[in-house]
């Protein structure tokens, strides 16, 4: 029997070091959040904003979530290493230092404004600041482990990203802006707790008391439905607002449609096939409904 | 029948029994074992997204 050591850790690779790094700005959740900021600037301008202004808004938006999410990586760096889904990330799996990873959360967000304050305008700074402020501080420091309805409010955070497209080409926050904001805010919740089905078992493992995890499937399968009810009636008020037509009302109304099918079907089966599709479905819709608006607007 | 007309009949008419329904799921889910300003807390949660509802309803239609 022969007995093997194990090599010395090789020194990281500068590439791994920094597909971690990028790792820890979650691009794939802000590749969505960019959606919805460009959105609101299509319908905000009334057809297609500046080329620039456009760039560095969503250079801007980038790094402001970006710099929220690598600080939720150091925040929540404890929950993580108990999530299976989580246990891979660079902070907990010990390839990027803590300290490093919120100095580089707190620099992206410094940056952030920065760009936004200087390219488009401070508003617009000011806001993707709130944005970060609200998911770092309501939702991962407080909310998330203290309430059931942690990801109700706390999807106010997800919701900025539109007020930022629209102050960056209006220099203001009109009613449609809000209305754009509600757009994001009222579909959070249905979206979030489709994927807390879809992985209760890892929250429950983290003692994060989302829906699932403290008022059981059948509780959270009957929300979900009843606030996809909610989120297309608010989709509809762009239109009772005058500031979007037929093609957007017809589009809310069939995307709205199949989702509220989705959390119905949901609602009536246990098991995650009809969580899966409403949760994948949900993504899909966020984008396509800002689409519709957009070419509605155009 | 207006768009802007149909859009709030059917926004009225999708939005207010869900939230008659979400209000009566959280009296009903309300944990007795926790103290009255944590039941406070819980209940302004569930507030907050239904009086954003109604403000947001009555500016849209105003607008």
């Amino acid at each position: 029997m022969t007995t093997r050591t194990l090599p010395a850790a090789a020194p990281a690779r500068p590439l791994a070091v920094v597909g971690d790094y990028v790792r820890l700005t979650k691009p794939r959740i802000i590749s969505l959040l960019l959606v919805t900021t460009a959105g609101a600037m299509f319908v905000a301008a009334g057809g297609v904003p500046d080329g620039w202004l456009l760039f560095w808004t969503m250079v801007g938006g980038y790094l402001a979530a970006g710099g929220a999410n690598a600080i939720n990586h150091y925040i929540d760096r404890d929950i993580d290493g108990r999530m299976s889904r989580t246990t891979g990330r660079p902070v907990v799996a010990g390839r990027v230092p803590p300290a490093r990873a919120l100095a580089f959360g707190v620099a992206l967000g410094a940056l952030s404004a920065l760009v936004l304050g200087v390219f488009a305008n401070w508003l617009a700074a000011a806001l993707a600041l709130l944005g970060l402020a609200l998911y770092v501080g309501v939702y991962t420091l407080w909310l998330k482990r203290t309430t059931v309805h942690n990801i109700v409010i706390g999807g106010s955070a997800g919701a900025v990203p539109p007020l930022v497209g629209w102050a960056a080409v209006t220099g203001d926050l009109s009613l449609s802006a809000w209305l754009l904001f509600a757009i994001v805010f009222y579909w959070t919740p249905p979206h979030f707790w489709a994927l807390a089905l879809i992985l209760e078992r890892d929250y429950a493992a983290a003692g994060v008391p989302m829906l699932p995890v403290v008022r059981g499937e059948a509780e959270t399968r009957r929300q979900i439905l009843l606030w996809s009810l909610v989120m297309v009636a608010v989709s509809l008020l762009p239109v009772v607002a005058g500031v979007a037509g037929a093609f957007y009302l017809w589009s809310a109304i069939l995307l709205g449609g199949v989702f509220c099918a989705l959390a119905a079907l949901l609602a009536r089966e246990a098991g995650l096939r009809w969580a899966r599709a409403t949760f994948h479905y949900s993504l899909l819709y966020l984008a396509l409904i800002f689409v519709a608006l957009v070419i509605d607007a155009a | 029948m207006t768009l802007r007309v149909l859009a709030l009949v059917l926004a009225v008419a999708l939005a207010v029994p869900a939230v008659v329904a979400i209000a009566r799921m959280a009296v009903a889910g309300r944990d007795r074992d926790v103290s009255p300003g944590r039941r406070r807390l819980e209940a302004l949660w569930v507030a907050v997204p239904i009086a954003l509802l109604a403000v947001l309803v009555a500016f849209a239609v105003a607008a």
